[in-house]
């Protein structure tokens, strides 16, 4: 009976059906601020659990599920971009009746929440962004790989195969059980469209855009991408907080998900509107 | 929020909360509130609990979401108790960790006397053997002839330090206890204030947190010292000067202690460090 937030919907504006979970705990006589916080590929708002109890007593906490994941209908074949990716939490926001909120991301999650700052500066309070570079374009994962990995073997076989490098240093057999069987429930053939959409996206050219309070968090020690890809950030976004986890793989989001949260809320207080 | 029907045709509402990890069984924790209050005034404790215990939270008869019980429907301490046990057969737990305040803790007393094959500790916050005397009784009469507002806005200071708490909570918590039924209270609070169980206490069997507010505002404040004596797995920590409704201004000391006295009896529950 695990994960007992209720799941909630509404239809984008191209008419596919999107889930996402509301959690709130914050004090009811304060001014309520959002956070609308986006899980990574092959994920689901359930994957970031455990941020959720940390986070949920100051703020209002959206989880929304990316078309294609989790309980969100699957995209037709026009109906799957970064930019529209970052439209649907837009649209989140605006069925909520929310004008500003801040935003934070993992990895693919936050290169929507970067392409949604992009698009829409004047709605982001704060943008978060969690073992993500601009876009995987420059990123060592090689895409074409995967995608023949995961057709071959599916997504349970792919995974299982690549845990190692997920996860080299996480012990708890439980916990990369449940971890596999969260992320092979993604569709298959939904990833192999995700995966390369993605693989296309280089938002780097743009960085210097960003105004807002802006805080980087990566793995000091990943194989998918090194250190210097995540550094962009450092470069061209002088007012951003950085922040490197010494000796973590890419899956910080689910490896030392407290941490994250904690780094999360502090520096969310900092910047608090009210 | 979710509902039941209890056996006498009352329809009770309930809340659930989990944010423990969904691969493993959480122990369950039930939080019972007091007398004029509801599950939601819960709710600063609620996230910090929930990463550790799946928290079920009951809203009384007669009180927050759940119905307000016809004149002719019988009323009594063990019908209170009845709905409880309804609830957890309802939500299939044979046994829990019950956390109490005030009036709640009364019933949470009375539970685990009668069953204890269904209590595995209490935690009691403000909460003594029963509400026998005048007190509540002018309250109520107060009440009748005034209204709630005036009498319980005058009296405040038993239940909030006014002069540090937040005048924003202040101003929640009286408009949260003025959204009850007074008829229904009269029955209620009526009840408790002819109702003394000290001399039935040393059945308590499990171990027992008493939470005591040391300014002793409310009630009979010598109780807390002589159910402590007569409950022999109990264990009484004084808040110092402390005011009635400890858990709606310290929210996070009543989260620590009890998951620190809960880890020290159940340590195969809670084994990570907090």
């Amino acid at each position: 009976m695990a994960l007992s937030t209720e799941m909630q919907s509404f239809t984008a504006s191209d008419g596919l059906k999107l889930a996402y979970a509301v959690d709130d705990y914050s004090d009811p006589w304060r001014p309520q601020e959002t956070l609308i916080l986006i899980h990574a590929a092959m994920g689901s708002s359930r994957r970031l659990y455990k941020w959720v109890p940390t986070l949920a007593r100051h703020f209002r906490v959206v989880r929304p599920e990316m078309r294609g994941h989790g309980r969100s209908e699957i995209p037709g074949p026009d109906q799957l971009t970064v930019e529209r990716l970052a439209r649907d939490v837009i649209e989140l926001a605006d069925h909520l009746g929310v004008a500003r909120f801040h935003l934070a991301g993992s990895s693919a999650g936050a290169i929507v929440s970067f392409q949604t700052t992009l698009d829409f500066p004047d709605r982001v309070l704060t943008l978060s962004n969690f073992a993500s570079t601009p876009g995987l374009k420059n990123s060592r994962i090689d895409m074409n790989k995967w995608v023949s990995h995961i057709r071959a073997k599916g997504m349970r076989g792919f995974l299982e195969e690549t845990m190692e490098e997920r996860f080299p240093n996480v012990a708890d057999k439980d916990f990369l059980r449940w971890f596999i069987d969260e992320s092979a429930s993604t569709d298959q053939d939904l990833f192999c469209r995700f995966g390369p959409m993605m693989k296309e996206v280089d938002q780097t050219d743009r960085l210097h855009e960003i105004k807002c309070p802006m805080l980087n968090v990566v793995p000091g020690h990943d194989p998918l991408g090194s250190l210097d890809q995540y550094e962009v950030y450092r470069k061209h976004v002088p007012h951003c907080e950085f922040i490197v986890y010494e000796g973590l793989p890419h899956n910080i989001t689910d490896s030392v998900p407290e941490r994250c949260a904690e780094d999360l809320l502090r520096f969310l207080l900092k910047h608090q509107a009210q | 929020m979710h509902t039941f029907k209890t056996s006498d045709g009352i329809r009770i509402a309930y809340y659930i909360d989990d944010f423990t990890d969904p691969w493993k069984t959480a122990p369950t924790l039930l939080m019972l509130h007091s007398a004029m209050s509801s599950s939601r005034r819960f709710f600063s404790m609620v996230p910090g609990l929930a990463k550790h215990f799946r928290v079920i939270r009951m809203d009384s008869r007669g009180h927050g979401q759940s119905e307000i019980p016809s004149a002719d429907v019988p009323h009594n301490k063990e019908r209170l108790s009845q709905d409880v046990l309804e609830l957890l057969d309802t939500v299939g737990v044979d046994k829990v960790h019950i956390l109490g305040g005030s009036a709640g803790g009364y019933t949470a007393q009375l539970l685990a006397i009668a069953n204890p094959e269904r209590v595995k500790s209490l935690v009691l916050f403000s909460s003594t053997p029963g509400f026998k005397g005048d007190q509540g009784k002018r309250w109520l009469s107060d009440a009748a002839r005034r209204g709630m507002r005036p009498v319980f806005g005058e009296t405040i200071d038993e239940r909030l330090p006014v002069a540090e708490a937040d005048p924003r909570l202040i101003a929640w918590v009286i408009d949260e206890i003025c959204k009850n039924d007074l008829k229904f209270l009269e029955r209620f609070i009526g009840h408790w204030t002819d109702t003394d169980f000290m001399d039935q206490v040393s059945k308590i069997q499990c171990p027992t947190l008493i939470v005591e507010p040391g300014a002793h505002p409310i009630g009979t404040g010598s109780a807390f010292a002589e159910m402590a004596k007569r409950i022999s797995r109990s264990e009484r920590i004084v808040y110092e000067n402390g005011r009635h409704n400890l858990y709606d201004y310290l929210p996070e000391r009543c989260v620590a202690d009890t998951i620190a006295f809960l880890r020290r009896h159940f340590p195969e529950e809670m084994p990570t460090a907090a």
